[in-house]
C-alpha cells in the first residue's frame, strides 16, 4: 500500500465513521489535493494558466468540504427525525430532497470545473495529467472493496 | 485518488442512517417485539429494505465503475458524466422513497413504547419535534 492508499482510507474511515474526526479527514483530503496541485505545478507552463488551475483545485477542495459538512448535518438531522416515533413521510421527504438538490449542485459544478480546467490545457497536458489520475483511479478501484467493507 | 474521493463524497444520499437504523431494528426485534405475528410483519418489512440496499448498493457500484471508465478516458465530453449522475440520481431518489416507506410500514406496526426500545436516540442527539 502507497501512502495514498493510507489517506484515502483515513478519509473514508472519517465519512464512515460519521466524521467525528475532523482533522485526520481535512489532514488526508489536503494530502490528496496537494498531489494533485504539485501535478499541475510541473506540467503546466504559463503562471496564468497555473494558477487559474490551482484556483480549480482550490474550488474542488472547497466542494468537498462543502459535502462533508452538508452530508454530516444531514445525517445528524435523518437520525434525529428518526428517532422521533411522530416523524411524518413529509418531513423525511423534505431533508432528503433538500440533500439531493445540494448534491446535485455540487456534481454540476464538478463537471463545470473539469471541463473549465480541460479547456485551460493544451490536449498533451490534459494526456499527461490525466496519466497521473490514472494511476490514481488503479488505486482507487482497488480500494473500492476496502470501502464497501467500511462499518 | 481525487477522482475516487470526488466521487464518494459527491455520492452521500443520507440513507446510510435508515439502513443502519433498519440493520439495529433487526437485531433488536426478536427481543423487543415479543407478538409473534408482529414480529413476523417487522421481519418481513426489514427484509425487503435490505433486499433494495443491497439491489441499490449493487446499482452505486456500477455507477462508481463507469465513473472510473470516464474518468481515464482522456476524450471523456462532460455530458457523459452528466448523463452518469442524471441516472445516479434517479436511483437515490426511487431507493430513498423505498427506506421511506419502509419506515411507515414499521411505524404502523409498532407502539410507540416499542419504537422508542428499538430506535433508541443516539447519545447526545434528541428526537426531533
Amino acid at each position: 500500500m502507497t501512502m495514498c492508499h493510507y489517506a484515502l482510507l483515513a478519509l473514508l474511515w472519517g465519512l464512515a465513521a460519521g466524521c467525528a474526526t475532523t482533522p485526520p479527514l481535512r489532514d488526508a483530503a489536503d494530502s490528496a489535493f496537494d498531489e494533485l496541485r504539485t501535478q499541475l505545478r510541473a506540467e503546466i507552463t504559463g503562471s496564468a494558466r497555473r494558477d487559474q488551475l490551482l484556483a480549480y483545485v482550490d474550488a474542488l477542495e472547497n466542494l468537498m468540504i462543502l459535502a462533508v459538512e452538508e452530508q454530516r448535518a444531514a445525517n445528524a438531522e435523518l437520525r434525529a427525525l428518526h428517532a422521533n416515533y411522530d416523524t411524518t413521510t413529509e418531513a423525511f421527504t423534505a431533508v432528503f430532497q433538500r440533500l439531493n438538490e445540494q448534491k446535485s449542485s455540487r456534481r454540476q459544478r464538478l463537471v463545470e470545473i473539469a471541463a473549465e480546467a480541460r479547456a485551460l490545457t493544451t490536449s498533451e497536458e490534459w494526456k499527461r495529467i490525466n496519466r497521473f489520475k490514472q494511476l490514481a483511479l488503479e488505486a482507487a478501484l482497488e480500494l473500492n472493496t476496502h470501502v464497501e467493507a467500511l462499518p | 485518488v481525487i477522482w475516487a474521493l470526488l466521487f464518494v463524497l459527491l455520492s452521500g444520499s443520507g440513507d446510510s442512517v435508515l439502513q443502519a437504523a433498519f440493520e439495529q431494528a433487526a437485531g433488536n426485534m426478536k427481543t423487543l417485539a415479543t407478538d409473534q405475528a408482529q414480529r413476523k410483519q417487522a421481519v418481513e418489512i426489514l427484509d425487503a429494505a435490505a433486499e433494495a440496499t443491497g439491489k441499490f448498493e449493487k446499482k452505486r457500484k456500477e455507477v462508481y465503475d463507469q465513473w472510473v471508465k470516464l474518468a481515464r478516458n482522456d476524450d471523456t465530453g462532460d455530458e457523459s458524466f452528466r448523463e452518469l449522475f442524471d441516472a445516479l440520481e434517479a436511483g437515490e431518489q426511487a431507493f430513498q422513497s423505498e427506506l421511506i416507506r419502509a419506515r411507515q410500514e414499521l411505524r404502523e406496526i409498532l407502539s410507540r413504547e416499542q419504537w422508542e426500545k428499538i430506535f433508541p436516540p443516539a447519545s447526545g442527539e434528541t428526537p426531533a419535534r
